[in-house]
């Protein structure tokens, strides 16, 4: 055997650039395009469309407070804001992997906490984890391999529009058990009457052959709902035999878990309506159930529904195979999320402080520091969203992200709706002008972005742009050299 | 081009004569270079000298078995907050030198990768290998290993599994007639991956488990695909020493933690006929059923079948006592411990048609008998097999314990009296009765050095790295001697990391960023147009996105050097 060989990274050999779908970055589903055509979903054309909406050319530029600037003053209008914060607050957090490898450092040298702007769902996810754990799955196995789905709250249409084309309404694979009959789709509490485009889905789906479509509304709430389809699955773990016949009675709301008295050691199962009941049953008799559900949409207290759902799933796991999937950290929450974490030990809502690293999943919510003035300085990052304003505040911002972001912002300085101090970089968006890695929503795939072909590129979508890492690089190297300045 | 000489250390170095004997020891640009001509004017012609005297020099420790990256690493440490937190306020930590390229990073279990790479090199380790890539994930594994600082590192690819490996098997049937297909499609997932080697965990039981199977022997056939753990192991491990991969199939066996599972390690071995491979935390998979709790100790049995069998090589898996959180691919088994999880929470995730991962916080306990006779187990293993070349030191970081309990787990080993102090402190029937008690066997410094260095390398085919011959990479880790060898191999005096020195009396000066080694075995490109047709069955990622190209690695080790290890010539 000879000595290993050595490979440089530098130059990279022109192999694998030209390779590859398009990976659409706009949802948390990444939906990959083989045919490197835009997938036809809603929100991935509204995305491009913002991206390139009219005056984003001309506002390509950087600027601040408004005023068109060059590169080098906006960096060093921005190197004087963090210079002169004494607690800055990272927020927004649109970006990719290389961009939150940078970030990272930045809020390491400049002690700043950072928060997605994702962060309240980020959290009750975290909590749920953090209490209980959990059992989850991933796209494939869901379409592979379920036979029975049911979504909490409604059918995600907003959320992630392609979930049931791509990923539940083709065919299981043959082989899998109970894979001869439809894939029974069960939507528990239906958000249809307040949610358009989730009503539009609903009425598609019911007409679709490979499914069975089933809604039974919220009993109670939410949280009364699942905590008492989690005490039928439970009951029937037990042994009990549970007739559905609609003679049982509808109950009244269970009271909140937390104040429920200690469950005896036999307790009857509690009376439910047919619907859930039946359910129940359908769990128990199914070969493989996902239970879906979105963080940011579940109602107050969210925390406590996906422990609930996870606790139906643990349920099942003791008889049958069941597993949760959740829909969210689309557009860089979670992939911020991801990095920090592993970088740091710790995820967002910390921040390295004087006496180590702190994390502080409620106090360190963006929003609230800012509502607190607990923060004087926001940094807001949004590569992939150019509709994504900063919150409100009268905190000096720096504000990174597409050119159109820019036009946006500089029509609030225009109104004179901005705070005094406002300097806007504008930065490629991986997946449209740039490369870039993204996790998916099942958390552990890592997708490579690829620039969107030219050829699809909108006529007024802006090139040329730096990317995120570098300004973010230029910004540290331009605060470690003014540290050692006299 | 500077020359630097390392002077008047006794150069422990077990793959080469003399270890032991007091030397010089010449490094530049990054290797190890022969002593210059002039010897006797030796000290002048060094542009730097450093003053070794009293220290023993190794080559830098690497770790073949340590979970440092990738999905269920991550989901550990969000799971384990206690592990990041001292209660609500942080842990104290001094501000990092961030001109040395550092940043702040916590945690002991599962620590940040930055805190990762620094513990590592305080301890004289130099490269740390990541066991379980899920090839759905590898991306992902790359990532966080490029984020951990200085090290060297590399990945083994899960494989066996994957419901396509299971389904081409059964397609195959008895005559195993889609073999080459099966190695083709081995050689590619290494390619793709960018792995060094492949992983097989409960052979088939993670696949089963999805199919609501709860158990699964190496003779039992698979729910669906009506394989057996038999097959599939052979299958893997004749394909790796067809294809030359240096490192042979990386085993976690079937049936971890389950008493009297030393007859499933015993049919592991024997499925293997006679081709080399590497059992992983063995001292998972020694347990016997002897005893009024139905729970032994079978180190013996299983060092008598790895001593008859020079083709094989194991790790420990040593347990500590202490807290800590263990992240394993193996879900069937996962799921039937989560009942023991302390604290009481666990989290496990079917996986993309390929793996699935589980992860439950662990605290063993001295007092615990069947805790207290998994450490007496790992012990006895380590001191029962003849050959230090066939064993490899680890805990299974951190499924055993963390990583930076190794310089105990040293003292252990080379420090008998220190050992039976320790044993007297556990559940008295094992203290009592176990074999440990009366083996007398204390391991020598050359002995630590195989199985902490030479051995690994030589198992992953490094050629230039876990020894100190001309040639060789500058990893150097120079240890003070002392009597207590745990303050000894707990803080070494100077780490070079391919001659650059990157750590000092336990502070970091440096953090480059490290290589990435992995193989790229031939393969028939035929199988590519199989894959592409039948893989987007079973899993809803992109041919094309399944293949981590040139560049992309680049980005993922962070501009890295890329370390290809040579695979053998077509074995005969």
């Amino acid at each position: 055997m000879s000595a290993a060989a050595v490979v440089s990274c530098l130059p990279p050999p022109p192999t694998d650039a030209a390779a590859g779908a398009w990976v659409c970055p706009f949802c948390p589903l990444l939906c990959e395009a083989p045919d490197r055509q835009v997938p036809d979903c809603p929100r991935a054309r509204q995305r491009l469309a913002s991206l390139a909406q009219p005056g984003a050319n001309s506002a390509a530029g950087p600027s601040i407070n408004g005023q068109p600037a060059s590169l080098a003053d906006a960096l060093a209008a921005a190197v004087r804001l963090l210079r002169a914060s004494r607690q800055p607050l990272f927020g927004g957090l649109g970006t990719d992997v290389s961009g939150a490898r940078a970030l990272q450092r930045l809020a390491d040298a400049t002690g700043a906490i950072s928060d997605s702007a994702q962060g309240a769902a980020l959290s009750e996810s975290l909590r749920t984890l953090q209490d209980r754990g959990g059992y989850s799955t991933t796209l494939a196995e869901l379409r592979s391999r379920a036979d029975l789905v049911v979504c909490l709250g409604g059918v995600f249409a907003s959320a992630a529009p392609l979930l049931f084309e791509r990923h539940v309404l083709p065919a299981r694979n043959a082989w899998m058990p109970g894979a001869n009959g439809p894939r029974q789709v069960v939507v528990l509490g239906s958000t249809a009457g307040q949610d358009a485009p989730d009503a539009a889905l609903l009425a598609r789906l019911a007409t679709e052959p490979g499914i069975t479509l089933q809604t039974i509304p919220w009993h109670g709430d939410a949280h009364s709902t699942v905590a008492l389809l989690c005490a039928l699955l439970a009951a029937l773990g037990r042994g009990a035999v549970l007739p559905i016949t609609p003679s049982v009675p509808p109950a009244p709301p269970t009271p909140p878990a937390a104040s429920a008295p200690p469950a005896p050691p036999a307790p009857p199962a509690p009376p439910a309506p047919p619907a859930l009941l039946a359910l129940a049953h359908a769990l128990r008799a199914a070969h493989y159930s996902v239970i879906i559900g979105a963080p940011a949409q579940l109602p107050a207290q969210g925390a406590l529904l996906m422990e609930a759902a996870h606790r139906c799933v643990e349920r099942l796991n003791a008889h049958t195979r069941a597993a949760a999937l959740w829909l969210g950290g689309g557009e860089g929450g979670a992939t911020t999320n991801q990095v920090f974490t592993w970088l740091t030990g710790l995820p967002l809502r910390s921040r390295a402080g004087p006496a180590g690293l702190e994390h502080q999943p409620v106090i360190f919510d963006a929003n609230r520091l800012l509502a607190d003035g607990a923060v004087d300085l926001l940094m807001w990052l949004s590569c992939f969203d150019a509709d994504l304003l900063p919150p409100p505040s009268a905190c000096p911002r720096i504000v990174l992200g597409p050119p159109a972001l820019g036009a946006a912002l500089a029509g609030q300085a225009a109104a004179g709706a901005a705070p005094s101090h406002t300097v806007f970089l504008p930065v490629a968006t991986p997946g449209v002008q740039t490369d870039g890695d993204l996790f998916r929503t099942d958390g552990t795939v890592l997708l490579p972005l690829r620039p969107l072909p030219p050829s699809l590129q909108a006529p007024n979508n802006p090139a040329d742009l730096p990317t995120l890492p570098s300004l973010l690089a230029q910004l540290g190297e331009a605060l470690r050299s003014a540290e050692v300045a006299p | 081009m500077s020359l630097l000489c390392l002077h008047g250390g006794r150069v422990i170095d077990p793959a080469h004569p003399n270890s032991g004997a007091q030397r010089d020891l010449w490094v530049q640009d990054g290797r190890v270079v022969a002593s210059p001509t002039f010897d006797a004017h030796a000290g002048t012609l060094a542009d730097t000298t450093i003053d070794t005297s009293g220290c023993v020099l190794m080559a830098g420790g690497i770790d073949m078995h340590t979970h440092i990256g990738g999905g269920k690493v991550n989901l550990a440490r969000l799971l384990m907050v206690e592990d990041h937190r001292d209660g609500p306020n942080p842990i104290p930590a001094e501000a990092p030198d961030r001109r040395a390229g550092l940043a702040t990073s916590c945690g002991t279990c599962t620590p940040g990768t930055l805190a990762t790479g620094q513990r590592y090199v305080e301890m004289g380790y130099t490269a740390a290998f990541e066991p379980a890539m899920v090839p759905s994930n590898a991306r992902h594994a790359h990532m966080e290993m490029g984020d951990t600082p200085i090290l060297d590192h590399g990945a083994y690819v899960m494989l066996g599994n994957d419901e396509l490996f299971l389904q081409l098997l059964a397609e195959g049937g008895a005559a195993g007639s889609n073999y080459s297909l099966l190695r083709d499609y081995t050689a590619w997932t290494l390619h793709a991956t960018k792995a060094l080697g492949v992983k097989i965990v409960n052979p088939g039981g993670i696949s089963a488990f999805k199919f609501n199977q709860r158990s699964l022997n190496v003779d039992e056939r698979h729910a669906h695909w009506q394989i057996t753990p038999r097959q599939v192991l052979h299958t893997l491990a004749r394909a790796l020493r067809e294809l030359g991969v240096p490192h042979p199939l990386h085993i976690h066996g079937s049936n971890l933690g389950v008493a009297g599972n030393i007859q499933s390690t015993l049919d592991t071995i024997d499925a293997l006929e006679g081709l080399p491979a590497h059992l992983t935390h063995i001292q998972f998979h020694a347990y016997g059923t002897d005893g009024p709790k139905k729970f032994s100790s079978a180190a013996l049995q299983l060092a008598e079948a790895v001593n008859a069998k020079p083709e094989l090589s194991i790790d420990i898996g040593q347990i500590m006592f202490g807290q800590t959180v263990t992240a394993s691919g193996d879900t069937m088994r996962q799921h039937a411990n989560a009942g023991l999880a302390s604290p009481r929470k666990w989290t496990g995730s079917d996986i993309e048609g390929f793996a699935g991962c589980g992860v439950v916080p662990f605290r063993y306990r001295e007092q615990s008998y069947v805790n207290a006779l998994q450490w007496v187990i790992g012990l006895e293993l380590f001191l029962l097999v003849n050959n230090p070349w066939q064993v490899v030191l680890t805990t299974d970081h951190p499924n055993g314990g963390p990583f930076t309990s190794y310089p105990h787990l040293i003292r252990l080993l080379m420090d008998r009296s220190f050992r039976q102090e320790q044993l007297a402190k556990l559940h008295p029937d094992v203290a009592n009765q176990c074999a440990l008690k009366s083996i007398s066997r204390e391991l020598t410094l050359d002995e630590i050095a195989v199985m902490t260095r030479s051995g690994p390398a030589r198992l992953l085919g490094l050629a230039d790295r876990g020894h100190l011959g001309v040639g060789a990479a500058a990893d150097i880790a120079v240890y003070r001697e002392q009597a207590d060898v745990e303050a000894m191999f707990k803080q070494p005096a100077w780490v070079f990391k391919d001659g650059a020195l990157v750590a000092q009396a336990g502070r970091i000066l440096a953090a480059p960023v490290g290589g990435t080694h992995f193989v790229a075995p031939g393969y028939d490109p035929a199988v590519e147009a199989v894959l592409r047709r039948r893989l987007p069955q079973h899993t809803s990622i992109g041919f094309d996105q399944l293949v981590i190209g040139h560049d992309e690695l680049c980005r993922c080790c962070n501009g890295g050097r890329l370390l290809p290890a040579a695979c053998f010539g077509a074995a005969a």
